[in-house]
């Protein structure tokens, strides 16, 4: 059985890889933040009134510029750096979590589009982590893990029921459809789903079993729940292959040794 | 102690209206700028099946097209990385969110819109012809990574240049 502690220093880290890599995309990607840029500052201001107001607007400028996005995640991948790192005191861990989840915060409003269930996965891990890392034994860090296991199991039961509750899932097109994007898709799998459709049903209908089984984890005794989770450490490494969403990898897998130290404790031993 | 009661409140609360956020009729709509409550209904119900594509041609003072559609910013396609390292996946999600989002609103009032103007600064930022007075932008949408024909999905006014 995986403690509390342990789930959460294997949760910090697995969630600081995501971040790191994170980070060092949109690094990589900060021509799109400059003057003519999806992301541009110019346009950017617009969103609130505040933003252009004389006292704020040269604060905002430096933060909010394409350097100062790249300096915002410099320092958010330096955190997440020492967050993967083990051994340092539960209070070194704290700070560097509230630096990653203020800087996360601000990067989500400056960018207005283009974040995903995986940035706001890292937002709940984040902030339930820091509780814990501020008090590891006292209820409140237990409260700040059950609501990254609580998040985690929404998650999969809302992905789940609304796969199951569209017609276009339960009719076995989805992956399709998806794998037939450019952002989403692979042209290869595409082309064995279109050769054989019966593939694209057992898959989709996978997904939809996937999501709607795995919150049962949480009431499965530990190596029932470990099984069930290794399936679902599967799942997101296939999406990510063949998807390209390696930030739900590392967001989605770190809740998994959170909701491993719950599992098996809400039910009563007979 | 008080820590665990703001513990339990904050987090009590956070989880709550996040509950509520995944019903499709939102019975709670509250300003939320920095995306604290999640929408966890991946490609669901409505599996994303489309690329976008943002194209634009510059026009002369008699509204006469001077060039052909140049596409400026598709979907971008993944290296043989992209399960590790997938830099261009937040451009390619931030044109299909603000194009879903301009279609959305469908209004005169769109062209002050963040999603907008982000658009139009991507457009107007691209090089041209000389004599160009104005330049209009469209974004269409395809399947099956661009072989089926582009479906039309907006159109911006003309912009002078």
């Amino acid at each position: 059985m995986i403690d509390l502690a342990s789930g959460a220093a294997c949760a910090r880290e697995l969630s600081a890889v995501g971040s790191l890599i994170g980070s060092l995309e949109i690094i990589a990607g900060r021509r799109h933040y400059a003057t003519g840029g999806i992301f541009s500052q110019r346009v950017f201001t617009t969103r609130s009134a505040v933003l252009a107001d004389a006292r704020v607007a040269p604060f905002a400028g430096a933060l909010f510029s394409a350097p100062g996005v790249v300096r915002m995640h410099l320092v958010k991948a330096a955190a997440a750096a020492l967050l993967i790192v083990p051994g340092f005191d539960p209070a070194v861990y704290a700070a560097a979590l509230a630096l990653t989840l203020l800087l996360h915060c601000l990067w989500v409003y400056r960018t207005v589009a283009g974040a995903d269930g995986s940035d706001q996965m890292l937002t709940v891990v984040t902030a339930g982590l820091l509780v814990y890392f501020l008090a590891p034994h006292e209820l409140a860090g237990t409260i700040g893990l059950a609501f990254i296991a609580a998040q985690a199991l929404l998650a999969y039961t809302a992905a789940g029921v609304s796969k199951l509750l569209s017609p276009v899932w339960r009719s076995g097109r989805a992956l399709r459809l998806i794998f037939g994007t450019a952002s989403y898709g692979s042209e290869r799998l595409l082309r064995v789903l279109e050769a054989a459709p019966v593939l694209d049903r057992i898959g989709g209908w996978a997904t939809i079993v996937f999501e709607c089984t795995l919150p049962a984890a949480i009431l499965l005794p530990p190596d029932g729940a470990l099984a069930l989770l290794g399936l679902g450490v599967a799942f997101h490494a296939a999406c990510a292959l063949t998807m390209g969403l390696n930030g739900f990898f590392w967001q989605f897998v770190a809740t998994y040794p959170v909701i491993a130290a719950f599992s098996g404790r809400l039910i009563p031993p007979f | 102690m008080v820590l665990t009661w703001i513990a339990a409140l904050v987090f009590g609360g956070w989880f709550a209206l996040s509950i509520l956020n995944q019903f499709p009729a939102r019975p709670v709509r509250i300003a939320d700028p920095f995306s604290l409550l999640p929408l966890w209904a991946f490609f669901a119900p409505n599996p994303g099946r489309y690329d976008y594509h943002l194209v634009y041609r510059d026009y002369d003072g008699g509204g006469e097209p001077l060039t052909p559609w140049r596409e400026v910013a598709a979907s971008a396609r993944r290296s043989a990385f992209g399960a590790l390292w997938n830099p261009g996946k937040r451009a390619s999600k931030a044109l299909m969110d603000y194009t879903q989002s301009i279609a959305r609103i469908n209004s005169p009032s769109v062209s002050v819109t963040v999603p907008y103007l982000s658009l139009l600064t991507v457009v107007m930022a691209q090089d041209g012809v000389r004599d160009a007075a104005a330049r209009r932008f469209v974004v269409v949408a395809t399947e099956r990574f661009g072989t089926s024909s582009p479906v039309f999905v907006l159109q911006s006014g003309m912009h002078g240049r």
